[in-house]
Parts: C-alpha cells; sequence; structure tokens
C-alpha cells in the first residue's frame, strides 16, 4: 500500500467502516501506545518517585533572562538544556513536573508514528519511546547528585521531540518537492545542532535513512540528501567547535548535550543503555518503514506481546529502588522543613541497615529535639554503603545540610562552592550559601543568592522568608532556626581541613570542643560519647552535670558513666544517682556477656541486640569499625 | 560624545519611572579623562572555589564595547578522564602577541605564545620547588621571571575570609625562552620570594619577600607554617638586573611593609617608572582571600608609601595592572559582596592621586550581581590576542611540554 506522505497521518483512520472486534482494536492500539501508556509511566514516575522528583529540582536551577541562557548557550545543544532547566523547575509540584513529560512523551509518540508511519507489528515501536524516556531518569539513584548536565530530565525528552519533529517535518517535505526535504537536511543540521546538539545530529540521519524509505523520493535525491546529510552531520559540529564555540572540547563535539555519566573520572556506561534504545527507536522506524514485517494477526500480536514484556522487565531491571536512598530523601527534606519530630520517624520505618548519612541525620533531629541523651543509641546503628556503583561522599549527598546545623557554615558554604563548580549551580546550593552568610552575618553576599533565588518560578516565597534577616543581626539570633545553628558555632577560629570526611571532622570537632554555651556543651559530650572516648568523656560530663543542675541526667550518659566508671575505676561513681534502670541494664548485660563466650563479635553483636541494642554498651562494644564516607 | 567631551565633563541626568510616575536622580557629572585607556583588558574567570575547577576561561574584553572573546577555556581540552588548570596568564608589557599561562594536570606545561609561535614548556627541574608560578615578561627581552612555590591552602572554621593560601617555600627563577634554559635567582633559604615584577627599563628586578625562620625544625614545615600564618610578612625588594649579561645584583629593600604591621605583594611598577602599586594586608601572601587588603602606592622617588584610600574599600584590593600611558590603572575588588572579585578601573592622575573607581561595564547591567564568578589577574592590552583559542588547544592536547634546561 503506497502511503500519501503529503497527508497527515491518521492511522485510527484507516478501515474505519470496519466494526469488528480487531479492527476496532488496531483502531484504539495507536491510542493505547501514543497516550493511555505514557500516562501510565507518568502516573507511575510520579506515584513512586514523588521525592525523587522534588529533590531533583532542589538539584536544578533556572534564572529567567538572558546572562542565565547565554551561559548554557555558549555550547552546543545549550538551548536544548535552557529550555529542559525550565522545565525541571516544575517537579516542586511533582505531578506537575510529571505531567509536563507525559506531554512531551505523548507529542514524541504521535510524531514518530506520523513520520514514519508506524502501524501493524511496527506499531509497537512506540512503546520504546516514552519507556526508554522514564527509565533514563527513574535509573539515576545517587546520580542525581553527580550529573553533570544541566536539565539532565527534560533533555532527552525535549531532545527526542525536537528530532522527531524535524523528521516530520522532513517526511512532509520530501513527499511533495524532494528539493524541499533536501533543502530542509540541508539546513537543518546547522541550524539545529547549535540548539539542540546531538539530538539534532540524529534527527539528520533519521531524515538520511527515512529518504531511503519513503515512496516516491528518486535515486538522485537519495544520493544527494545521503551525501549533503552525511557531509554537515560529520562536519557541522566540527566547523562550530573549531570556529564558532571556544569552550567544547574535540572529543565532545558530537555527543553536545546527551549525558556522560561520569563520576570521579570513570563512565558507567550502564546508565547509557535506555539513550541507545531511544536513539535507536527512531532509526529502526526508519530503516524498517514500508516493510510489511508479517500479514499474520497472530505474530504481529506476538511480536506487541514480546516488546511489551521486553518492555516491562526493562523498566523493572533499570528502575532505581532502594530503601535507604528513599529514606535519604525523606528525612533530607524534613530536615530542611525542620520537621525533626518526623525525621526518626522516616529512620524507624526503614528496614534494613542504615546509611551513616541517615545515622547522622536522625541524631541530628534528636539533638535538635532535645532527645538524643536519651535515644540516638536506641535507634539502630549501621553504615550501609550507599547503593550506587561509583563512590559517594557525604559531601554532595546531605554533608551540607549537616554542616549548616552543626554550626560549620564555613565548610557549608565550602561544599556548595565546590560543587556548584563542579556539578552546576542549583537551588539547594543556593539556599544553603544563602543561610550560610545570613548565619555568618555576610549579608551582602546573601542578598545576592537570594536575589537570584527571588527571581526562580517557585522559590520567591523561601527567598522573601530570608530576606527578612537581611542587615537584622538581631532577628538572627532570635530565629527559631538560626538560634541553635549560632550556639554550635566554633568558638574561636582554626585552620582545618575536612579532608571531605564530614562525619570524622564534625566528631572531632566537637569532642574536642570545651563550650560552656549549653547546647554546645551537650554536643562536645554526645561527640565525646560517639568516639567512646573515656578521657574526653568525663570532663564534659560533669561539666554538663554542672551546667544542667536540676535537670534529669539523659539516659545514655547515665549509661557511659556507668560504664567508663566500671571499666576503668579512675572516677569514683558510687555516689551518683544513677537510674535504677541503668545499674540493672549494665548488670544484665555483662551477665549475658558470660554466656556468650566463644562467640565471635558479629555473633554477639546479633545475639545482644533484641534485648541490648538500644543502650550506649551495645554501641560501645559491639558497634565498631564503622566507616564514614 | 566621549571623544569629543576628553578632558570635559558630561553631565548626567537620570529620570527613572516606577508605577508610572517618574522620579528625578540628583544629577551627577562624569569628568572625561584626556588620556585613551587600552583598548582591551584580559582576565581569567573563575568561580570562587577552594579545590575545585571545571569551567576556567581566559578571557579578553574590548574596552570600547562590550565583546568579550575567550582567548583560552580549559574545556577545550576537558575529557571525562581528564581536566586541567589555567593559571596566570601575563603579557610582554601590554603587547598580545607575547602571553603566557600555564596549564596544571593534564597536557600540564606553560604556554608561551611569541610573535605567533606558541610553544609549551616544562619550567619544572630536579633542583627547583615545583614549575613556573607566578610570571613577570622582562620588557625588552624574551625572559621570564618566575617564582617556584611550594603553596597549600586550608580552611577557617569561623573566619569569613574562609580559606588561607600559604606558601611554604618559594625562590625566583629566570627563564630564558630562546635558550629554553632556566637560572635560579640565587636567595637566602629563609626567604620566600614571590610575585616578581619587572621596572619598565628592565634594569631592576622588583619582587615580595617574606623571611620565615623555623622555630622548631622538628616540626613539619607545613604544620609550622600553619600554626604560624599570622606572622608571615612580606616586604618589597628589588634587585638589579643587567640585561646583557642576565645577571642579578643583591636585594634592596624598597617597601619595609612588615615594620608597619603589614604584608605586601604583588608589586607593579607604573610605566613612567615612578610609582609602585602594591597590595599589602595584615599577613600573608594570598591576600585576594583577605577582607583587609588595600592598595598601597609607593613614589619611588620619594620612598613615601600610602594607601590609596581614595579607590580602597572594606573588603579585599588586589591583583592591579597599570595602563601603557600609566593614567589607568584596574584592580580586583571584592568591594560589592564581599566573595566575588570584579575589576574595577580608576584614573590615576601624574600626581599619583586616584579618582573614584568604577566597575568594569557590563552590556547587562546587573550581570554581576548573578555572575558565580571572580575575575582573575586584569591585564591591559594594546590589542586582542590572535591566536585562536582552538590553536591554543591543540597545542596543548598535541605536544609535550618541552623540558627546560637548568642553568649551571
Amino acid at each position: 500500500m503506497e502511503i500519501d506522505f503529503s497527508q497527515p497521518y491518521r492511522p485510527q483512520s484507516h478501515d474505519a467502516a470496519n466494526t469488528s472486534k480487531s479492527a476496532i482494536l488496531e483502531r484504539g492500539l495507536p491510542w493505547l501506545y501514543d497516550v493511555v501508556f505514557p500516562v501510565l509511566l507518568g502516573g507511575c514516575l510520579y506515584f513512586y518517585e514523588k521525592e525523587t522528583l522534588f529533590r531533583i529540582q532542589e538539584l536544578n536551577l533556572f534564572l529567567p533572562g538572558k546572562q542565565f541562557y547565554q551561559s548554557l548557550a555558549a555550547y552546543p545543544g545549550g538551548t536544548l538544556q535552557w529550555a529542559a532547566c525550565f522545565f525541571t523547575q516544575f517537579f516542586y509540584y511533582p505531578a506537575a513536573g510529571a505531567a509536563w513529560l507525559v506531554v512531551f512523551w505523548i507529542l514524541s509518540c504521535l510524531l514518530l508514528r506520523s513520520a514514519f508511519r508506524l502501524s501493524g507489528a511496527r506499531g509497537a515501536l512506540t512503546l520504546l519511546l516514552p519507556s526508554a524516556l522514564l527509565a533514563g531518569i527513574v535509573q539515576m539513584g545517587y546520580f542525581i547528585y553527580y550529573i553533570q548536565l544541566q536539565g539532565y530530565y527534560f533533555t532527552a525528552s525535549l531532545g527526542i521531540l525536537t528530532a522527531l519533529a524535524a523528521v516530520w517535518v522532513f517526511s512532509r517535505l520530501n513527499n511533495r518537492k524532494s528539493y524541499a526535504g533536501t533543502v530542509w537536511l540541508a539546513v537543518w543540521p546547522a541550524v539545529g545542532y547549535p540548539l539542540f546538539g546531538a539530538y539534532a545530529l540524529a534527527a539528520s540521519i533519521y531524515m538520511i535513512a527515512l529518504c531511503w524509505r519513503m515512496p516516491g523520493t528518486n535515486r538522485k535525491f537519495r544520493v544527494a540528501n545521503t551525501i549533503a546529510g552525511t557531509l554537515l552531520v560529520v562536519g557541522v559540529p566540527l566547523l562550530t567547535c573549531q570556529f564558532g564555540y571556544t569552550q567544547t572540547s574535540i572529543h565532545a563535539v558530537y555527543t553536545a548535550a546527551l549525558p556522560c555519566f561520569n563520576s570521579a573520572g570513570e563512565i558507567f556506561t550502564r546508565y547509557r543503555i535506555p539513550y541507545y534504545i531511544l536513539l535507536a527507536t527512531p532509526l529502526i522506524a526508519a530503516v524498517t518503514h514500508g516493510l510489511h514485517i508479517t500479514t499474520k494477526r497472530g505474530i504481529t500480536i506476538a511480536l506487541h506481546l514480546i516488546l511489551w514484556a521486553a518492555v516491562g522487565v526493562g523498566l523493572k531491571k533499570t528502575w532505581y529502588v532502594d530503601g535507604n536512598f528513599r529514606s535519604e530523601l525523606r528525612m533530607t527534606r524534613a530536615i530542611e522543613n525542620e520537621d525533626w519530630e518526623k525525621v526518626p520517624e522516616i529512620f524507624w520505618e526503614t528496614n534494613g541497615e542504615p546509611t551513616r548519612l541517615m545515622v547522622m541525620q536522625k541524631n541530628l533531629a534528636l539533638f535538635r529535639l532535645g532527645r538524643a541523651g536519651d535515644e540516638m543509641f536506641r535507634y539502630r546503628e549501621g553504615d550501609a554503603r550507599p547503593n550506587a556503583p561509583f563512590r559517594v561522599r557525604l559531601t554532595q549527598v546531605g554533608g551540607k545540610a549537616l554542616y549548616y546545623h552543626y554550626g560549620q557554615e564555613n565548610y557549608c558554604y565550602r561544599w556548595c562552592m565546590e560543587d556548584g563548580v563542579t556539578y552546576g549551580w542549583k537551588t539547594e546550593y543556593l539556599k544553603y550559601m544563602a543561610k550560610t552568610s545570613i548565619v555568618n552575618g555576610d549579608h551582602r553576599v546573601a542578598r545576592k543568592y537570594l536575589g537570584m533565588l527571588a527571581r526562580t518560578l517557585f522559590h520567591k516565597e523561601w527567598a522573601e522568608k530570608y530576606s527578612r534577616y537581611l542587615d537584622h543581626p538581631e532577628a538572627v539570633r532570635e530565629s527559631r532556626e538560626f538560634a541553635p545553628i549560632l550556639s554550635l558555632m566554633p568558638e574561636k577560629d582554626e585552620l582545618a581541613s575536612d579532608q571531605s570526611v564530614i562525619e570524622t571532622y564534625l566528631l572531632r570537632s566537637f569532642a574536642h570542643g570545651n563550650s560552656d554555651n549549653v547546647l554546645h556543651q551537650e554536643q562536645n559530650l554526645i561527640a565525646a560519647l560517639q568516639m567512646k572516648d573515656i578521657g574526653l568523656f568525663w570532663p564534659r560530663f560533669f561539666k554538663y552535670a554542672a551546667l544542667h543542675p536540676n535537670g534529669h541526667m539523659p539516659r545514655h550518659y547515665q549509661e557511659a558513666a556507668y560504664l567508663y566508671g566500671h571499666l576503668e575505676q579512675q572516677v569514683d561513681i558510687s555516689r551518683m544517682p544513677f537510674d535504677a534502670e541503668v545499674k540493672e541494664s549494665y548488670r544484665r548485660f555483662m551477665a549475658f556477656t558470660q554466656q556468650c563466650a566463644g562467640m565471635t563479635e558479629a555473633q554477639m553483636a546479633e545475639a545482644f541486640r533484641p534485648e541490648f541494642g538500644q543502650t550506649f554498651y551495645y554501641f560501645y562494644f559491639l558497634v565498631n569499625g564503622q566507616q564514614t564516607y | 560624545m566621549t571623544a569629543k567631551a576628553k578632558g570635559h565633563t558630561l553631565d548626567v541626568e537620570i529620570y527613572v519611572k516606577h508605577d508610572d510616575r517618574w522620579t528625578r536622580r540628583k544629577p551627577f557629572r562624569i569628568h572625561v579623562a584626556r588620556e585613551d585607556i587600552d583598548p582591551y583588558l584580559s582576565y581569567r574567570l573563575i568561580s570562587p572555589s577552594y579545590v575545585a575547577y571545571h569551567d576556567l576561561t581566559i578571557c579578553q574584553r574590548n574596552l570600547t564595547n562590550f565583546d568579550e572573546q575567550v582567548v583560552y577555556g580549559n574545556r577545550l581540552n576537558m575529557g571525562a578522564r581528564n581536566a586541567h588548570c589555567i593559571n596566570c596568564h601575563s603579557f610582554q608589557g601590554h603587547n598580545p602577541s607575547r602571553m603566557q599561562f600555564h596549564v596544571r594536570e593534564a597536557f600540564g606545561g606553560t604556554v608561551i605564545a611569541c610573535d605567533g609561535k606558541v610553544t609549551k614548556v616544562n619550567l619544572k627541574t630536579d633542583s627547583l620547588i615545583s614549575a613556573g608560578v607566578y610570571p613577570a615578561w622582562h620588557p625588552q627581552e624574551r625572559l621570564i621571571a618566575y617564582s617556584v612555590n611550594q603553596t597549600g591552602q586550608t580552611f577557617h572554621t569561623l573566619d569569613l575570609q574562609k580559606v588561607e593560601v600559604q606558601d611554604m617555600r618559594s625562590d625566583l627563577i629566570l627563564y630564558d625562552i630562546d635558550r629554553n634554559e632556566v637560572t635560579r635567582i640565587p636567595g637566602r633559604p629563609e626567604e620566600m620570594e614571590v610575585f616578581p615584577t619587572w621596572s619598565p627599563d628592565g634594569k631592576y628586578l622588583y619582587y615580595a619577600s617574606a623571611r620565615f625562620v623555623r622555630k622548631d625544625s622538628s616540626e613539619n614545615l607545613e604544620e609550622e607554617t600553619i600554626r604560624r600564618y599570622k606572622e608571615i610578612r612580606y616586604d618589597l625588594y628589588r634587585r638589579r638586573f643587567d640585561p646583557a649579561r642576565r645577571t642579578v645584583g643583591p636585594a634592596e629593600l624598597v617597601v619595609d611593609a612588615s615594620a608597619i604591621g603589614k604584608s605586601a605583594t604583588r608589586p607593579r611598577i607604573s610605566p613612567d617608572g615612578r610609582y609602585l602599586m602594591s597590595t599589602m594586608g595584615a599577613y600573608g601572601v594570598f591576600h585576594i582571600w583577605h577582607k583587609d587588603a588595600d592598595l598601597y602606592l609607593t613614589d619611588l622617588h620619594t620612598q613615601k608609601t600610602r594607601p590609596m584610600t581614595e579607590i580602597n574599600s572594606g573588603e579585599a584590593e588586589s591583583g592591579c595592572a597599570w595602563s601603557s600611558n600609566g593614567r589607568w590603572l584596574v584592580f580586583g575588588s571584592r568591594r560589592n559582596d564581599g566573595n566575588y572579585t570584579r575589576p574595577f578601573i580608576a584614573y590615576i592622575g601624574p600626581d599619583g592621586r586616584g579618582r573614584k573607581p568604577f566597575e568594569l561595564p557590563q552590556e547587562i547591567p546587573d550581570k554581576h550581581r548573578n555572575f558565580m564568578r571572580s575575575y582573575n589577574i586584569p591585564e591591559f592590552m594594546n590589542g586582542p590576542v590572535d591566536i585562536s583559542p582552538q590553536a591554543f588547544a591543540a597545542v596543548i592536547r598535541e605536544t609535550e611540554a618541552k623540558p627546560a634546561r637548568l642553568a649551571r
């Protein structure tokens, strides 16, 4: 059957008079594939990844105006990234961002179907497009902190949409007048490459392939298109980068606007698989154009089912699911909202061994709630490695918030700056830079960051809220958020280095401190406790007691004092008013130790956990060698 | 308009429309200097980060309009597995056809462009502390003075200056481009010499130097330097230089900054040889991070030094350069927000008095309010660098750095 390319393609209109079930099904399939399926995928994305999507927009920045555009347009494909950054903002309301993606996916499917005249067995190819685009998003996991391509989460969707739109235009022009198609093919790379990078080149390749398969194009034009198109696909990037772009490596010209998936100098190619499928799908559609793969309905259905199964399995395998990662995201958000009660609740809900970030987030929340001394060892300790094939560091993941809340404002600022330089500027970094500058009294630079945030679509209110503190140090001192941070700030300046290991640096800084501030002093004691340093513990324990003359001594501090008193017998604890339960649990712990003679430390840890896992004794003896990062 | 107004004043009246209401601002005058400024300004754009770098560019700005071009950007040779830092661009006088800059890490070396020919050399020899760092082209000879430095940085836990960049050791060397030969300038081991610069006649080499005597040689040098960082102060010296014989004379003290509790760095001599502009702070070598850093002017005729209060601010001033006619000064200042260095330009009268400085004008007037990079080492040029960024990139990528010989 010859298809008239000059007419819009409406697959559902084929054989409209046929009202048999199979004909109705055939007419309905394009709707299922091009509309219903993308909507379903978008729904899944929203339903399962709300928290990730919200974090993604925090790790994005879009500023209106020429300056921001120029900063991206200095590279090929910059306009695509600029547009992608714009749409990524909408994940502030995850449903809105997901809805935009669905719109682009539907349009891409319609264009794919129309440009390549997909029907029959080939019709199922449109399944691949939104699936690959979704896989590119949901595979990321911890890469959301490390991806360097700006606007990553929309670049592929917008890029492929643009490429397919260009092919669609070509298919229409080429069919009407072959020379018009040739002109479009010649113009497109020169115009498209600077704007859309590699996606424009991909579109040209699709056009070349399609012109060989389109009926009615004579051989002369096919050869001309192929030669011109190939020369332009190869030549335009080289020429623009030799004479135009001054910051693009010759090695990166053909992959402009595509993600590299590079971390610490290593490239993780498995993350590229959805991109291979995405870019190959239109090519397959082009080279199979006009092929009647089969006329047998059974085989067609089987092919569709196979593709469905492949898509299902592929998405299942690609979708990053990790309880700790999700808990970290939720806890991070709770901390940002100062919802301290919620942080330990989320920790509690998470099964399995926690990551160090989770443990630190939980400890911070308990400290801010004034419950650390009674509860911090009641939760499971752990050092589960973040589930990623590359090295994840606290400095990029959650560490900035820890530094900020523990009063290490310079280090928080420093890591925002370092990561802004390395991974691109993000809303989250600007927020912490603004807040640390407010706490530090560096209001002029805080004004700069707040001014930038005030120009964003969804963070204006946030900027307004914090702008009220500018030039009002008394308001900062009295603020519920800032006052505890001010208390925890170092009391004198020192030159130091955190060696990029946040937990160790915080523990050492606090454990060796000796503040008279009630809040700061308690953190000195907690750090000494966590470091299991008996020499540091006693003076901080006594100081704590002196600073809280009428208060009840929290349980874990009592446990530590009771344990250390028995272990070293250098401090007389006989007249200390320990709670009966503290003494009793110590007695039972020691008695149980006798029963466990011959066990390995790991076996003992398991055996002791049910009864003693919530005590400092357990932490002291059986939680060892925790790896921080 | 400005050409016609040379030596005269422009009256400026500004009307602002807000909510359909016009407001007239207080009128003011701009005095237009008789002397032209050099047509180009070069600088490095770098985020004020501490360790990380990603996107560094040495740029040239046409001062007669808003055009800015990249001279070289590190991303031209950046791959997933290799990246390099670029720094310390420098010219012979104001001549853009003779320039150099360093490439560190991947494809490392010192890139020297001399009359259209670009080469990459390795100035590090076994007996030197490092490859060349802070450069100064001899005004007439194909000769570059460098300091070689062992540098480290540590972070303030509380101080808003945030980072302290220190030298543990430093020396001076001369590099002869034609002979590809490095000569050490002899100095005492306890002296840390840095920031060389030439007098306009090329007969004196000026530099900053701090005397750092170890108190406890058993302590690690780095730790002692960090612990005593506030004690390290630099004075300005000069040494006579014989261009014909390439000999260097003994050190002469020019500005005894430590005597007034200051540390002087980055000396720059005015083209008429009369004035020496330097940056002074309470201590240390890397004043771009020191909020108290100010520009100081030394009259080499009278040997008197004074702070340039008429152009200084409460934030860091650093890294100045004279225009070729000596009437304009460009310098880096963090006066806007205390964190990001912007180039400011001031007219300097024959009497050495500065006029009110102004920020480098931008096509987008509020660009710097949203711009996340600093301007580093502003230098006037009498024209543009005409070697393309891609040509620099090709040399950097495709050639091995030629090792320099150490003169015996």
